[in-house]
This record gives C-alpha cells, structure tokens and sequence, in this order.
C-alpha cells in the first residue's frame, strides 16, 4: 500500500510532518486494539521517513500489484483513519444491495 | 396475521417454490388443487399466489385481465388484505413486484430491470417476516429464506403496513421501524442514539442480527476492528448483512462470505466513506469492467474519461491510487493491449509537450523501466530513465536529491554484468556500459554530494574495475566524510583486511561493532579480519595472544551458530591447526555443537596448513559415522561446509576432500535415517538445493555443488524408479530432479507428483504432502517463467537418467558472441579429448600442463576444474551405455 496514502501525506512533506502524521495515526490504531492498522503505520513510517526514502519510494517502488481499481479502493478504505460514517443514504443504499445480492443468490441456488 | 405454518410441509412445497419464482400462475394453478383437498389448510397459499398474479398484471398496465383475479381475490380474502390490495392498486402503477423469488437479471448487478415498487415488495415479504417472527420466538430454525426476507424488509427503508393494535404483528413493525431509524443513525455516525435505539429491541425479535451487524458497523468506524470482526462474525451467512459488513470491514472480516455486495454498491459506498463523491462510481465500475477483460489501457481511458479533464484533478489521491492500481501492465498480455500500450504512450508524449498528461506518462514510464530494465540495451535505458527524469522535473521541479536516487539506480542498473551464457563470459566485461555508468555515478554525485550510496556504488566500480588506487583514495575520504557510517567503516575495513593493512582495519571495523553491535555482518567481517591477522602473525612466529582472546570474546557458542567465524570451537580449532597443537583441536571438538562438525573442519584445516592428522581423529570420525548423525546434523554439516570454503588457504583439493567427507558422511545417514526421519530428509534436501544452486553463477563455485547434488541423487535414484518406495524418498528424488534441470518437466513427471500429493492427502506424512505441494507450485512458477537456459546443461550429468521421467528438451540457447581467444588456432573440442586422455591414464604431469596451457588461454580454474571432475566421474564409472552420446564429451565447444 502507498504509504503516502497511509499517513495522509502528500510527495512534498517534511521529515517532521511524517513524524507529526504517525504519532497522531498511532494515537488511534493502538497494537492492541487495531493491530493491522498499526502494523500499516509502521511499515509505513519506515518506508518514507526521510526525504531520500520518501524519493525512493516514489521513483523506485514497484510494489503494485495491479490488483484492479474496485480491490484498490477497497484497500484504500480500510486504510487506518480514511474512512468514516458516510451519511444515512449511502449506508441504506449500501444494505439495499447487499440485500438484493443475496436475494438473487438465494433464488439461484434454489433454481 | 398468524405465522404460515406450511413452510414445512412437503405438499406445500412445489407452491412456495412457485412463490419464490415469481411464477403466480403456476403457483395459483398447484395451490387450487391442494384447496381442493384442504381449503383450510392451503387457502393462504392461493390467496398468496392471486395477490402476486394481480400485482404484477397491474404494474404491466394489464388492468382489465386484474379485475376478475382482484374480484375473486373479494370472496377468498379477509376484507382488510383485499381493502389494503384495492388502495395499493388504485395508486399509481408500478413495476411488477419483487419478492423473495424475483428473478433478476445479472448475477454481478443484481439490480431489477424496471424500479422495484417497495411498498408492494413490503406487503409480499410481510407474511414471512412475521413466520420469521414466530420462529425466533419458539426458538426454531430460521431458514436462509427468512433471513432473506427479513433483510429485504427493513432495506425497503420505508413503514411496514398497519397492523392492529397490540398484535404480534404490530409489535414487529414498531421494531422495523426502530431498526430502520438505526440504520440511518449508524450511517451518520449518530453512536450515542444507535445504542438507545438497539437497546429497544427485544431479544426474541427476528431483527436480532441486525443488532449485531449495526453493532459492529460502530465498531469498525470507532477503529475497533477485532470488536468489529467478532459482531460480523456472528451474523447469518444467508443473508444479505454479511456482503454488506464484506464492503464494510473487508472480506476478511467475515466468515464463509463466497458472495459480494454488487461491484456498483461497493465502490459508491468507498467512494462515500472516503469523501469523493458518487458519481465517480460509474467510472470507476467501467474501468474495473475493461480490468476484468486484462484490457488495461481501456480501463485507464474509462477512468481519465470519468475523471474529467484531469484526471489527478480536485481528487488527486484517488486519481493517483487507481491510475497505480492498473499498473504495471500484466506481462502476458495480448498483442492487441501491447499495441494499445505503445499507442497510448504515444499520445501521452506527443501530449506531455504541453504539459497535458505527464503524471500518467510518468506513471506508465516509470513501471516500464523498473520492470524492463536488465532486459533494455544499455544505451536505451539511459535514454528512457533521461526522458522519465525530465518529466519528473516538469511536474514536481528540480530536487536534488531525488535526482541524485534516480541517477544512481541507473549507474546501479549500468554497473549489472551483461547476461551471457556462463562459458561465453571467459573474458566478460564487468558491467553493461562502464562509460555510461561511470557518469551516470558522477551525476548523482554531483546532484547530492551526501549521498552515501552514491559514494560506495563509486567504491563498488573502482573495485570491479580494478582500479586499486583510486578506490583506496575514496575510501580514505569517505572515512573521513562520513565518520559515523557503518557501511563506510565497514566496506574501508573489509578491503583494507584482504590487503592486510589489519593496523588499518581493525579500527574501522571495530567502530562499526561499536555503532551497531548486534550486526552479523560486521561481527562476521571482525572475526575474519582477526583470524587473518593471527594467520599472518602465526607465520612471522610473532606472539598472537592478544588477537585470539579478542576473537574469543567476539564468538557466539551457541548451538545454532553455523558461522565458523563466531563458533568457539572452529577458533580454537583454527588457532589449533597454526600452532599444531593437538591437545587444543581435541577439547575444540567438544566443543562443537555435534563432534562431526569440529572433526570435518578439523580435517579440512589439517590438510590446508599441511599438519600431520591428530591421532585418534580416523577412529573419531568412524566411530562417529557409525552412530549417523541425524538429518537436523547433517544440515548443519552442510552449512559448516560452505562456511570452510571460505577458510584461508581453501583450495580445490580441500573442495574434494570435503565433498569425499560429506558424501561418508551422508550415505551413513541414508542408512540409518533414510526411513525413520521423513521430514528431517525433505528438509535436508530441500537444504541441498538452496545451498548448492549458486545465485550467482560464478564458475568457480560449482564443482562442490554439482559434486553434492550428484551424489545425494546417487542415493536417491533407487528410489525414483521403484513406484513402492517410500513416499518422502521418492519425493525428494524428484525435487533434486527438479533443481538439477529447472526447466519444464515432462507429462509423466507430473502425473508421478499428482499421484503423490493425492496419496499424502489420504494416507499422510504431512511433511511429505506439504513438500508435495511446494514442489508443485514450483513447477508452475518454472512454466509461468521459464528460466533462461544456459549451456551450463551440457555439464549435467542427465545421460543415464530414467527415460521415464525425461525432461523435455529445452529450447535451444539463443546465439551469443563467442569469447576472443588469445591464440586463434586454439581448438576446444581437441583440448577436451586431450584432457580426457589424460585423465584416463592418469597423467596428472599432463593435467597440469594443461592447466597451465588453459590458463593462458584465459578459461578461468573453475571452468577447468568442473571439466576435469566430469571426465573423473565419468572414466570411473564407464559402464553406462548412453555415456557414449555424452554431451559433455561430444561437445567440447562449451569453452
């Protein structure tokens, strides 16, 4: 995963706003309640914790697994901290889906 | 409405499955004949199938063909349904109904063709939720249908019909209700009334799993996510909660989920949680469409379209995440989508002049060259990597220190040796373009001049070219420069070792002990340097106390050490071998964590230094292999070994008595071990392969390994063609096989090893379907990627192997630039017969001449070696008929 996006950060930010950005993310993912999470943060602050890792990283990563844009964005919304409560229309439409998913599945598996 | 007690009996059957189809007219038809046995009984089904036959003719417009169904619905009915049907149908008219059973058009977007009407949807599931209902409350099962219909009740999002007063059925929807107002409190985070909302329902209720679900959904966003995923688990699989907590908290969140939300669904509700707005779901749904069907390019056009202009634009994480996600392009993609590419990359230089797209160009660029490099000629890389460092400055400006990391991956890339088949690179270059990559360092130097990679990469170059002076000047400086470097001291201490200079060494190496004392490498590097510096001492018969206790003090005795270097006993024994002092070598020996360890390096140091043997160590050593160490001593064996190649003063003759030992040594455990230890043996062998397949493939490493393998597949032989054998045996005969080729096995090989894992997925060892499967998996990645094949092959020694698991051929090597030789007139075909000849008398005065003459020659010791052990084992075992066709003597062409 981009660390960048793990941190909040953008290609242009400081030593001490990486450092600023992780304590703050690890405030809220603590080892013992969030464990992934925490682990995505460490992993993160090491890969860009200087401006010559943060340089690295971009120009030389090849960690990309091109695992398609749906997969992509369902990673980038289980990221620690980037996502929250979306409004009661998106969730109902959300469950109304779910819902008729498996409605059709049930009639499949019937047929 | 009471609860339809039908949904158990057989007769009923074929009529709900009617229901659940949708199929009104068949369902009314079965239901008559049954009231015609039992009105009473099945007059509900009836009334059940008429309802759903007069709803759907309404919302097809067929109104006159509904008023006798509705008009016979009147005398079947209670007048309360038939009043509530008669409002509905007199309302606008909709879309036929859905129900549990609507058949939908599109398993990935199970979205209905015309608008579900949610009220007529409501009023059909209503009778089941309330059988739902009562099955809660008696503690039945409740069926994946109820679960279902439940969920499609409360995701209608709209009231439930009136009910009586102080019914079963009103009750239930006062709780719909109640769960419907904590859905949208959940949506919008409104925690503190979702809990006093969940708290009203009662613990019978048939919406029970949705307090769990709303529960864990509070979880998930309070970054509770082990409470999250114990409340996911706990929902119904039937039903539609668990694709929704999918979406939520991850696939891995819930249990048995086979089925997601549909695609559309999930990225709107991404794309909510996250901020961006809606409408970008589409896109994003067409570009994962064009994915799906490998068409990357397409799928990078859906989403710059969907995008708008820009497409890193008001959004640009989300744009820079999906334009990422499609790369790189899959290396077996098509014709047409490698064409796509080129066209693509195309209009996004021609654009990128005018600073249109140059983040997409860099984007692709970039993957491109990472990805291609070691196979881009040299002059092509520089020229891409040029033209990805301009667009760079273009969109993020000039910064010296990326520049300085671009230029010294490139110099890194330049500074590879070029790829030539092992036998062509007698005289091979060291790097792909030393020009090139000499100013590709200096640029990156001169970019960032603290860039300490960029300095020893420089180092690096001075020592592959040979440069001794200028690398000894840098190094002075860069200690100088960067006192406080580990890699700096390090690197200036290892080099100034091998010259010697220990006075010069041993400070730099102990300060960086001394800056990161847990480090192997640099223990490793001191503990070298010091045995070294005793050597030379031992020779200039100066005192060496000092030196050895410090040696001492670095050494970790532990019984996993492996390093000779850090192991007590293979220092004393060291010190031992110097000083020939016997009494010294025989406490070393207990020492070691298994006697045959210290014995063999014992043996190997008595020959290297020229010591007479230790009395008593044959009687040792035999008595020792009459015990046969286990295969967990026999891995450490092999690590012992490898380490001894790196003792100063190992040379060819020490390689030889080591790979005799080894081999004593490992046939006394066949003997003993071979059937009682099966994960002991694939473990070894599994070591054997790792540790003898070179990485580098530097021809003076292979005599040993190939020596190893050779005889370790002796043993193993028996066992490939007996089909009875012992499983673990056979396997591990197959993966020596397997390393000894690395190209794609035959038919029957496959079919030998599908038999294996079948019959270790039946009858066990674990250990032996486990390894079953690893070499499985290894044969796929061995087909996906189809190793490159050199003509090291013509060394192997496959003549004589079972024709029945033949590998197939393998392609034949693409034509490389012969090596110039010093003398043009020198044959290597009839130097090999020479050398053959000799070996067969052997003259080992002729050998050496021709060592000598093969020297001048340029063909390195390694290359002569390997020969010449081939052509031992071959002359001491002449029986085998195919030998005759022997590549290896029929083309001596491999110099």
């Amino acid at each position: 995963m981009n660390p960048f996006l793990v941190l909040h950060l953008n290609l242009g930010c400081t030593d001490d706003q990486v450092r600023a950005a992780y304590h703050q993310l690890l405030r809220q993912h603590t080892p013992e309640q969030d464990p992934t999470g925490f682990q995505m943060l460490q992993e993160a602050y090491a890969q860009i914790r200087t401006e010559r890792d943060r340089w690295r990283w971009f120009l030389l990563n090849t960690d990309s697994q091109a695992e398609g844009p749906i997969d992509a964005l369902e990673k980038f919304s289980h990221i620690p901290g980037r996502s929250r409560p979306p409004g009661a229309d998106p969730f109902k439409n959300l469950l109304s889906a779910a819902a008729a998913a498996a409605e059709h599945d049930l009639n499949s598996n019937r047929k | 409405m009471a609860p339809n007690p039908l949904s158990s009996d057989p007769e009923a059957e074929p009529v709900l499955a009617a229901l659940a189809e949708a199929k009104w007219r068949k369902a009314r038809d079965l239901a008559k004949e049954l009231c015609k046995k039992d009105r009473a009984r099945f007059l509900p089904l009836l009334i059940e199938a008429n309802v759903g036959l007069v709803r759907e003719m309404h919302a097809r417009h067929l109104f006159k063909d509904a008023e006798p169904v509705l008009a016979y619905l009147k005398g079947i009915c209670a007048p309360e349904l038939w009043e509530q049907l008669r409002a509905e149908l007199s309302q606008k008219p909709s879309a036929p109904p859905a129900t549990v059973g609507a058949a939908r058009p599109s398993v990935q977007t199970p979205t209905p063709a015309h608008p579900v009407d949610p009220h007529a949807k409501l009023a059909t599931l209503w009778p089941t939720v309330l059988e739902a209902a009562h099955l809660c409350a008696t503690d039945q099962t409740v069926t994946p249908a109820h679960w279902v219909a439940v969920d499609c009740v409360v995701t209608a999002f709209i009231a439930p019909p009136r009910q009586e007063p102080d019914t079963p059925a009103s009750r239930l929807a006062e709780e719909l209700e109640l769960v419907q107002h904590a859905c949208a409190a959940a949506g919008e985070g409104r925690w503190d009334d979702l809990q006093s909302l969940l708290r009203n329902l009662s613990r019978n209720s048939p919406f029970q799993h949705w307090r769990m679900f709303l529960r864990g959904v509070r979880h998930h966003f309070l970054h509770q996510p082990q409470q999250a995923q114990r409340c996911f688990a706990q929902l119904p699989t039937a039903g539609g909660l668990v694709r929704a907590a999918a979406a939520i908290a991850g696939s891995a969140a819930v249990p048995e989920n086979k089925t997601q939300a549909p695609a559309r669904a999930r990225a709107e509700w991404w794309l909510a949680v996250t901020g961006h707005p809606l409408t970008l779901a589409a896109a994003i749904e067409e570009a994962q469409a064009a994915w799906m069907k490998a068409h990357v390019y397409r799928s990078l056009e859906a989403l710059q379209k969907g995008f708008g202009k820009d497409f890193r634009g008001p959004h640009p994480e989300l744009g820079c995440l999906l334009l990422t996600s499609l790369l790189p392009p899959q290396h077996h993609s098509s014709k047409i989508e490698e064409d796509r590419r080129a066209e693509w990359i195309g209009i996004l230089r021609r654009r990128s002049k005018f600073s249109e797209r140059p983040v997409i160009l860099a984007s692709i660029l970039r993957f491109m060259i990472l990805l291609e490099a070691e196979e881009l000629p040299g002059s092509d890389l520089v020229r891409e990597w040029v033209s990805l460092h301009n667009l760079h400055i273009q969109i993020h400006g000039k910064n010296p220190v990326r520049e300085s990391i671009g230029w010294l991956w490139l110099a890194e890339q330049l500074m590879q040796p070029p790829e030539y088949p092992v036998f062509a690179r007698l005289k091979r270059e060291p790097f792909r373009s030393q020009p090139l990559a000499l100013k590709a360092l200096n640029r990156a130097l001169e970019s960032d001049p603290t860039h300490e990679a960029a300095h020893l990469a420089l180092l690096h170059f001075y020592t592959a070219s040979g440069d001794d002076s200028k690398r000894n000047r840098l190094l002075d400086e860069l200690v100088e420069k960067f006192p406080g470097n580990k890699r700096v001291l390090l690197q200036a201490g290892s080099l100034a070792a091998e010259r010697k200079a220990f006075s010069k060494a041993l400070p730099y190496l102990r300060a960086a002990l001394q800056l990161d004392p847990l480090d192997r490498s640099t223990r490793c590097a001191l503990a070298d340097a010091l045995s070294n510096q005793a050597h030379e001492l031992h020779k200039k018969r100066r005192a060496a106390d000092a030196v050895w206790a410090e040696l001492e003090s670095l050494s970790r005795n532990t019984p996993g050490e492996t390093s000779l270097p850090l192991s007590l006993w293979s220092q004393r024994l060291l010190r031992a071998a110097l000083e020939q002092n016997q009494e010294m070598a025989a406490e070393a020996v207990q020492l070691a964590p298994h006697p045959v360890l210290a014995l063999f390096v014992e043996r190997i140091l008595t020959q290297i230094h020229g010591n007479p043997q230790r009395t008593g160590w044959t009687e040792s050593w035999n008595q020792h292999l009459k015990d046969a160490p286990g295969w967990r001593t026999m891995t450490a064996l092999l690590g012992t070994a490898e380490g001894a190649r790196k003792l100063k003063g190992y040379g060819h003759s020490d390689s030889a008595l080591a790979s005799e030992l080894l081999h004593k040594t490992l046939k006394a455990a066949f003997q003993t071990h071979a059937d009682t230890d099966p994960d002991g043996l694939l473990n070894f062998t599994q070591k054997v392969i790792s540790v003898c397949w070179p990485e580098d493939r530097l021809v003076d490493h292979w005599p040993y390994p190939i020596r190893l393998r050779s005889q370790i597949r002796t043993l193993l032989r028996p066992y490939s063609k007996n089909s009875k054998s012992p499983p673990h045996l056979c396997l591990a005969s197959m993966m020596v096989e397997v390393a000894f080729c690395e190209f794609e096995p035959s038919t029957a090989f496959d079919k030998k090893l599908a038999e294996m894992v079948a019959a270790a997925e039946k009858n066990g060892p674990a250990s032996v379907l486990e390894a079953a499967r690893a070499l499985s998996r290894k044969i796929e990645r061995i087909r996906e990627n189809p190793p490159d094949f050199d003509d090291d092959t013509d060394f192997d020694e496959d003549a004589d192997f079972n024709p029945k698991y033949q590998f197939k051929p393998p392609p034949p090597p693409p034509p490389t630039p012969r090596p110039s030789r010093k003398n043009p007139k020198f044959s290597v075909s009839a130097f090999a017969k020479r050398l053959a000849e000799a070996v067969e008398k052997n003259d080992t005065p002729a050998i050496e001449q021709m060592r000598e003459e093969a020297r001048k020659e340029g063909i390195p010791d390694g290359a002569f070696e390997r020969l010449l052990l081939t052509l031992k084992d071959r002359i001491a075992n002449p029986s085998k008929p195919d030998q005759k066709t022997d590549p290896q003597i029929q083309q001596p062409e491999l110099f």
